[in-house]
């Protein structure tokens, strides 16, 4: 398949980069081995492998396209720039304050619109997983800027 | 004499409040783990591992298996009256279940299924109590040969036995077992991989690893899927199955439970084949197989036998060995290191009250989902109509905030973003995330048995091959790899579903 071709690629690039980091780290000898060996054995398993499902996608061909843009699906990359956004803001505003922005912002990602229904959902479920990680739990949460 | 000693002790334990609270939570959390689609044992398993480090061991230990075992009885509710497996262990039980409940026998399809699942889950958990002091004794004996030829045979059975290519399972495999790596080196603390970072001298943590990739993963392919779930749940009425039910039953129990039990034990295997091919015993060995998929009471005991049996299998190897033979006990083992125990030969000897009070626990975990199970079906059903909307924010929020209480450190939770993408990305292009996490937990113990066999015979690769347990496990290995070859398995391997 063109897909299975096009990230095999990479995979023996990664496998040729362990050889030279085992190699690097020290791979020893047999009677004692070095903290690198393991990285360059598993080095090679790596090429082998990708370069097998290379030769294997040779002789198939599948559209490209359409597992690229299955692969970076607009709802679900802002999903994960909404989670990424919400760990870069987590400690400097606070847990609940950053919660509510981060709940808000998937609830309308999700279903967009009703903004009062996601807010609402957002405050209650910030407040109420504050109070079950913090007080039931233990857990140590940031105050940020409430604290 | 012994052994009712050991139950003794075990039952003390499991019967203490705090534990008896834990097993109630977890056979309760495992069961609706089981009921959602899309958050199946090893995704639940992973979100919840970190809740799990602020109790005592025995309490961690008794909550996860809790909620494994409790898991594979939640996925039959769904699979039975709306069609929708919970997880991947039960979607052969949806094939007659639903059919029965769309004739109006859901009650006596929930029943059997319950009861199968019980007795399974029972005899898996005899079988484990007799079997584990004795696989024990032997597992003394092994030396670093044998533990690395075993968890070779661990790794390359999942490989093979994973869906897609086997070359790709084996790539994914040869990662985690890199990733695994990173840190200082065991014997000369010279730091490898870490980049120059702080933050990755001690290694990856396994929580972001595991909830990244099947927790986080997960919830961005079902909002990229944008599935809408169509519940229409039949009625329910009268639980209990007819003698002519119990008559057809009976036999199908005993061998799932059989073929599960032994599935389980063996590395690579686990409730999701088990559960497979028990059906396919059943209709092969079946007068009228042309009843199956149309309502065959059979359909639904063999496959709920087998799971829950593979269940109670699969911690043999892990209680006794150390060695983890699926996903589900590598994250379980990772709980025992977090912890500060080291599962393997010597814990029924160092920690008898630990590893006899989780095993208690599963019994008692087994007789509260059979009464937990059939009574609250409503509610179970009900939790199905959380909308999307709610439940997915709710995770993915769960996903952060899980690894970051774990370390405190918001480096760990851009790794699980970083992980959830990269599982993302691959399961798009056929590559499963299941043997990466096993790699991932069995590389230190792969490298350091390897190195330590290596001192030991002088750097003579054929000692592996001169001890006969070990010589005979890597004939194992190559086996499997060579069948890898044959059309029909590897027919066999695509009809196997992810997870």
């Amino acid at each position: 398949m063109v897909s299975d071709r096009l990230v095999a690629l990479p995979w023996i690039a990664v496998g040729a980069w362990l050889v030279y980091a085992g190699r690097d780290l020290g791979i020893g000898s047999a009677r004692d081995p070095g903290p690198g060996a393991f990285f360059f054995w598993l080095g090679f398993v790596v090429a082998i492998a990708a370069g097998w499902q290379l030769l294997a996608s040779v002789r198939a061909s599948t559209p490209m396209q359409q597992r690229i843009h299955a692969a970076l699906d607009r709802r679900a990359m802002l999903a994960v720039a909404a989670t990424a956004f919400y760990a870069f803001i987590l400690e400097p505003v606070g847990f609940v304050l950053s919660t509510c922005l981060f709940l808000f912002a998937l609830t309308q990602l999700l279903r967009p619109g009703r903004l009062l229904n996601s807010a609402l959902f957002a405050v209650l479920a910030a407040i109420a997983s504050y109070g079950f990680f913090r007080h039931l739990l233990g857990t140590q949460l940031p105050a940020g800027l409430l604290g | 004499m012994d052994l009712l000693n050991s139950l003794q002790t075990g039952f003390g334990v499991a019967l203490q409040p705090l534990n008896l609270l834990y097993c109630f939570a977890g056979v309760l959390v495992g069961t609706l783990v089981g009921v959602l689609p899309g958050v199946g044992p090893v995704a639940g398993l992973s979100l919840l591992l970190p809740l799990s480090f602020k109790a005592p061991a025995e309490a961690a230990i008794i909550l996860l298996a809790g909620i494994y075992y409790g898991s594979m009885y939640g996925g039959s509710t769904t699979s039975i009256l709306v069609n929708v497996p919970g997880e991947a262990a039960s979607i052969v039980t949806a094939l007659d279940g639903h059919r029965m409940a769309q004739q109006g026998r859901a009650g006596p399809a929930l029943g059997m299924a319950a009861i199968a699942s019980f007795i399974a889950g029972t005899l898996a958990l005899a079988g484990l109590t007799l079997l584990a002091p004795a696989l024990a004794r032997l597992a003394v004996t092994f030396g670093p040969a044998e533990y690395f030829s075993l968890m070779l045979l661990g790794l390359t059975v999942l490989a093979y036995l994973t869906q897609g290519p086997i070359g790709k399972a084996i790539l994914m495999a040869a990662i985690g077992i890199v990733l695994g790596l990173i840190g200082l080196d065991p014997v000369s603390a010279l730091p490898r991989l870490t980049f120059d970072r702080l933050e990755l001298v001690d290694g990856v943590g396994i929580v972001p690893v595991v909830v990244g990739m099947f927790g986080f993963a997960e919830i961005l392919a079902a909002i990229q899927q944008r599935a809408t779930k169509s519940l229409a749940a039949a009625r329910i009425s009268g639980l209990m199955p007819t003698r002519d039910d119990w008559r057809r039953s009976a036999w199908p129990i005993t061998r799932g439970s059989l073929l599960g039990f032994v599935l389980g034990i063996l590395p690579g295997g686990g409730a999701v084949i088990a559960s497979f091919l028990a059906y396919g015993v059943e209709k092969r060995l079946s007068k009228t197989p042309e009843r199956f998929g149309k309502g065959a009471i059979e359909g639904v005991a063999a496959p709920e036998a087998a799971n829950n049996a593979a269940a109670g299998g699969a911690f043999i190897p892990l209680l006794t060995l150390g060695i983890p033979p699926n996903v589900i006990m590598a994250i379980l083992l990772s709980a025992f290191i977090v912890q500060g125990i080291q599962p393997g030969p010597l814990l029924m000897v160092q920690r008898p009250d630990l590893f006899w009070g989780v095993v208690c626990s599963m019994y008692i975990g087994n007789v509260v989902l059979l009464i937990l199970n059939l009574p609250l079906v409503g509610i179970w059903v009900k939790l199905l109509r959380i909308p999307d909307v709610i439940l997915y924010p709710l995770i993915m929020l769960f996903c952060v905030i899980g690894v970051y209480a774990t370390s405190g450190s918001i480096f760990d939770v851009y790794l699980m973003i970083g992980f959830g993408v990269f599982a993302h990305l691959l399961r798009m292009f056929d590559y499963e995330p299941a043997p990466l996490v096993l790699g991932y937990v069995l590389g230190p113990l792969l490298e350091i048995n390897l190195r330590k066999a290596l001192i030991i015979a002088n750097g003579d690769w054929m000692f592996f091959l001169s001890r006969p347990i070990s010589a005979t496990i890597l004939v194992l290995v190559v086996l499997v790899l060579a069948s890898a070859l044959i059309p029909a398995w590897n027919a066999y391997r695509a009809a196997l579903p992810a997870d």
